[in-house]
């Protein structure tokens, strides 16, 4: 009797172990060791930020506001940041408004994450356009409106808008031999988590890189619910340590 | 004084008397015992016995009475005080004045009657003066005429010499008898500083004899550069020395271009004395001119000098290495300030494992020693102090004083607090903050919401209210502005040309300031923060000069929210970067050229002429120099100089020539300087400059331990020179009773008393 209770009572601790361990493990180990970063090894203070935007849909129904899904993903892409890098990223998640311009050019690197299409006025664009000429970085990600019929709605609008609001612009898709795949974490491939998989397109305007467009979905990679494989998951954290430091060194 | 005197001397209870009562007694004692013994004894017995043991006793008295021989020596000394006494033999203190006597007389009057010398206690040296300071045995009589005549007076000089030297041969005071005039041409400034350090008395008398002359003005230094580049100005020097000049004579000193307009005018005062003109030329175009400056009275000509500056381009290119501690947003924004910038090489590297951390090959490492050589200018960028070696701050020493420019970035607070008493805060133009200032690190609410998602397999769930929360609650930081200091307004960093080329200030924005404590002595503030919360000053960006280079400090973070908080068409935030990174790099900026210290250059004499071959000389052997006269052209050779780095060459010039200096290398022109020499130099200037100079005499009375007497009452030696006189007595006492044979006497008499009991047979 005593024996059986043991028995119970370990096989319940491991049972337990091993649901902590893959809670944690899913999001925050990156096939590498952790180093542990103190507040001196960190350079200046920085924050995250998500564009508010108007979209439009395929019918008028549907909310012209899709900017906003899983804030969540964001927020552990930030820890993950925070715990593998030096980079000084406060631990905030923050708004901007595309109509409000001082707001956006707090942040120097802004997510733009949509399903559908874009649909932003003439004073909203030339927010977008001032933005980046003052040196700021657009990350933009497609959110998968439909796996079906259109996967790629919101990329396919930013990369039009792009054209219009940055004349000579060059959007420069990337192979794996980019640097890019290599700049901190080390990536065979891109890694795409769904919808239609047009690659990664980097943006340059007058030599300067000014975004990464893609219709991968890296984000609900960073959501981490359980949505993709545990490789997925991984590879689309560590693109998205590489998105962030490429963009802030180049 | 040193004499001995010798007493005897005894001590007893009661002095003559108490001895005489103790004998008495002793003698009374002794007799009566042995008048009334019991034993038979013979009065022969009695009588021996009685003397013997009185006479036993008188030792013993003796030697009670403590008798001594008492020797006293006193002695007086006093300090003398030694002083040496300087007289002016000068030209100008030999000329015959109305009364046909002259100030060298007068002086020697003065000393022999009208300055109490004191007694004994003063000893004096005599020194004669005018170009070197000689010794003579008094003033009694005139001392003798230097065999030169018109000797310059280099009065300063003297005092100099006299700082430096009496002190070592234990003088206390100098005394001078001069008319202050110096003719030698040097800045009385050194003599001032000799003297204010100096720890004699120095008395200066003037000696005033008024003397008949005429007005005099001539040129005596001249300094400027002979090489600029174009948008900087050249500092100009000229010192006149005049005398006599009445107050309604026009002086004026006027400099030309290539002969052509005046590009300044200055007026002079008129009067006696030396004078000082600095002036800025502003160097617009490339190329060589020739200026001139002319010295007159009355519009008409009395002295001139000539001088080239060759003017070129600022240095066209500078690579600078940016070092990297940890990652940041800066790193962007100082890469696009030079993208369209072809003259800056922009070099990224960083630290171990900061970027790039599957790579470990050499670009991530710090440059050696010799790689150092390749960069103008090296960013410290958000480095820690873990991050920074040994090697690398002997590395970083060694190029800052060879003439690099080294940045220290970094406005994360804990990170440079770190940094405080550091070695490389050595080197840095500020000392930093042991404390520092904390700020949030992290919001609460999205804290909360990272600890609900990380705690549950399906997070989502609470994105909707997170977002709602979240969506309107940002606030934009307000940035804070620099203040810029006196020497930050004048900076070219903080300077920039407007379209319609009006100079416009440049005020960066910041938001995260670590915290310095202070500047270093002989480091320049540009600009700080008035923190009101704490009623102080921020230190932002420092600077020094360290060696031949630069090291600057800005403790900010890397400025790119000004730069995001601009607009896109305001170019402030590039213009402040390369202003600031092209002046650091101007350290280095070191070109071949000729040094003239002054370019009054008197023909008919030997001249040397010093040359630094600049930065990138590689072999001085392929140097060719030579000297350009009319149609003449002789070659020179250049001899390594006494200080590292500096030749110099010899030539014999003539008088009222122009003269140009040119040094080749591979066949093209790497410095070349025109000079005017003057007419041969006559020592006329004690002749002419008579009026004694009593204006500088009254400069240097205000120094302490500096004394200005008047030649005509007197004053006593005593008032400065006070002497002390001491007393020292020495006292030796040598007892007399504490002796051998006055113990070997008492025991002798122990002795015959017992024989003479035996004799008669008492015992």
């Amino acid at each position: 009797m005593g024996d059986e209770n043991k028995m119970i009572r370990v096989i319940f601790l491991l049972f337990a172990l091993f649901l902590s361990s893959n809670i944690s493990a899913q999001s925050k180990n990156l096939g590498m060791k952790k180093r542990k970063f103190s507040e001196a090894d960190r350079g200046s203070r920085v924050s995250w930020c998500r564009l508010k935007f108007p979209v439009r849909g395929s019918s008028s129904r549907e909310s012209a506001w899709d900017w906003h899904a899983h804030p969540s993903g964001d927020v552990k892409m930030i820890q993950v940041l925070r715990d593998y890098t030096s980079i000084n990223l406060k631990q905030e998640w923050n708004v901007a408004d595309i109509t409000d311009l001082d707001k956006m050019c707090a942040f120097p690197l802004i997510f733009m994450h949509g399903q559908r299409l874009i649909n932003i006025n003439k004073k909203a664009e030339n927010n977008l356009k001032e933005y980046v000429l003052r040196g700021g970085f657009l990350l933009i990600d497609d959110c998968v409106y439909n796996k079906y019929s259109a996967p790629d709605l919101f990329f396919r609008s930013m990369m039009r808008k792009l054209y219009k609001l940055f004349p000579g612009i060059k959007l420069k898709k990337l192979t794996n031999k980019h640097k890019l795949f290599k700049c901190y974490f080390k990536l065979y491939r891109w890694p795409h988590m769904q919808g239609r998989d047009n690659g990664i397109y980097a943006a340059y305007y007058k030599k300067r890189l000014i975004a990464f467009v893609y219709s991968s979905d890296l984000h609900c990679g960073w959501v981490d619910a359980g949505w993709f494989s545990y490789t997925k998951t991984q590879n689309a954290y560590k693109m998205g340590v590489n998105l962030y430091i490429y963009a802030m060194n180049n | 004084m040193n004499q001995w005197v010798q007493h005897f001397r005894w001590d007893f209870p009661g002095g003559g008397w108490g001895i005489a009562v103790a004998l008495a007694a002793g003698l009374l004692l002794i007799a009566l015992s042995y008048r009334y013994t019991l034993r038979k004894t013979s009065a022969n017995a009695k009588v021996a016995l009685t003397m013997l043991r009185f006479t036993f006793m008188l030792f013993i008295i003796f030697c009670l009475c403590r008798p001594r021989i008492e020797r006293e020596r006193s002695m007086k000394s006093s300090s003398k005080k030694k002083i040496a006494v300087l007289v002016d033999d000068s030209g100008s203190m030999r000329i015959k004045g109305f009364w046909k006597k002259d100030r060298l007389q007068e002086a020697m009057t003065f000393w022999r009657e009208k300055v109490k010398k004191g007694d004994d206690a003063y000893k004096y040296e005599y020194f004669s003066f005018a170009e070197k300071l000689n010794q003579c045995l008094d003033f009694n009589s005139r001392p003798k005429q230097s065999k030169i005549k018109d000797l310059n007076t280099k009065l300063y000089k003297i005092i100099s010499e006299c700082c430096n030297r009496f002190p070592a041969e234990n003088f206390d005071g100098v005394i001078y008898m001069t008319d202050g005039i110096d003719t030698s041409g040097v800045s009385p400034q050194d003599a001032v500083n000799k003297l204010s350090a100096s720890n004699l008395k120095h008395i200066f008398v003037p000696i005033c004899t008024e003397l008949p002359s005429k007005s005099y003005i001539t040129l005596r230094k001249v300094e400027a550069g002979n090489r600029a580049f174009v948008g900087t100005e050249v500092p100009v020097l000229i010192m006149t020395q005049q005398s006599n000049i009445s107050p309604t004579t026009k002086v004026e000193l006027k400099v030309t271009k290539n002969g052509g307009k005046p590009v300044a005018i200055h007026k002079l005062r008129s009067g006696s004395g030396v004078q000082s003109v600095k002036f800025r030329l502003p160097i617009r175009k490339a190329g060589v001119d020739l200026y001139k400056a002319v010295l007159s009275l009355d519009g008409k000509a009395k002295a001139e000098v000539a001088w080239s500056i060759t003017k070129s381009l600022k240095k066209e290119s500078a690579r600078i290495l940016i070092y990297q501690g940890a990652l940041d947003w800066g790193t962007r924004f100082l890469r696009y300030v030079f993208a369209d910038n072809d003259k800056i090489k922009l070099e990224l590297r960083y630290a171990s494992k900061v970027y790039d951390i599957n790579q470990r090959n050499a670009s991530t490492n710090f440059p050696d020693s010799t790689e150092l050589t390749k960069y103008d200018v090296v960013v410290l960028f958000n480095l820690n102090r873990k991050q920074i070696t040994s090697r690398m701050e002997r590395d970083l020493r060694d190029f800052v004083s060879r003439g690099g420019g080294l940045f220290f970035l970094n406005g994360n607070p804990v990170s440079v607090k770190e940094f405080a008493d550091s070695p490389l805060e050595k080197l840095l133009p500020v000392k930093f903050d042991p404390n520092y200032n904390k700020a949030i690190r992290s919001d609460a609410q999205t804290m909360d919401f990272l600890h609900r998602i990380n705690s549950t397999r399906n997070g989502t769930r609470w994105d909707t209210s997170f977002r709602q929360n979240k969506e309107f609650t940002f606030k934009v930081p307000k940035l804070k502005k620099f203040k810029l200091s006196r020497i930050g307004l004048q900076s070219p960093i903080f300077k920039r040309k407007t379209k319609l080329g009006k100079i416009k200030q440049i005020i960066p924005k910041f938001q995260d300031i670590a915290w310095v404590q202070k500047a270093k002595p002989g480091a320049n503030v540009l600009a700080y923060w008035h923190d009101k919360r704490k009623a102080k000053k921020r230190i932002l960006l420092a600077y020094q000069n360290f060696g031949k280079g630069r090291s600057m400090v800005l403790a900010t973070d890397p400025l790119w929210r000004w730069r995001m908080n601009t607009s896109s068409k305001d170019k402030s935030f590039e213009k402040f970067w390369q202003n600031l990174f092209f002046w650091l790099a101007q350290g280095q900026n070191e070109e071949a050229r000729w040094i003239i210290p002054n370019l009054l250059i008197f023909g008919g004499k030997q001249i040397e002429i010093s040359f630094v071959p600049g930065k990138n000389m590689i072999d001085i052997n392929k140097i060719k120099c030579h000297l350009e006269n009319r149609k003449t052209i002789q070659k020179l050779f250049l001899h390594p100089g006494n200080s590292k780095g500096r030749y110099f060459v010899k030539f014999a010039s003539k008088p009222n020539q122009k003269y140009t200096l040119k040094a080749q290398y591979e066949g093209k022109v790497i410095a070349s300087v025109s000079f005017l020499t003057q007419p041969q130099k006559k020592s006329k200037m004690e002749e002419v400059i008579l009026k004694p100079d009593l204006k500088i005499l009254h400069e240097f009375a205000t120094l302490p331990n500096v004394y200005l007497e008047n030649s005509q009452d007197g004053f006593d030696i005593r008032k400065y020179f006070t002497t002390k006189t001491f007393m020292l007595s020495e006292k030796e006492s040598f007892p007399l009773w504490h002796r051998w044979w006055i113990y070997l006497i008492i025991v002798g008499f122990f002795g015959a008393e017992m024989i003479i009991r035996r004799f008669f047979k008492l015992v």
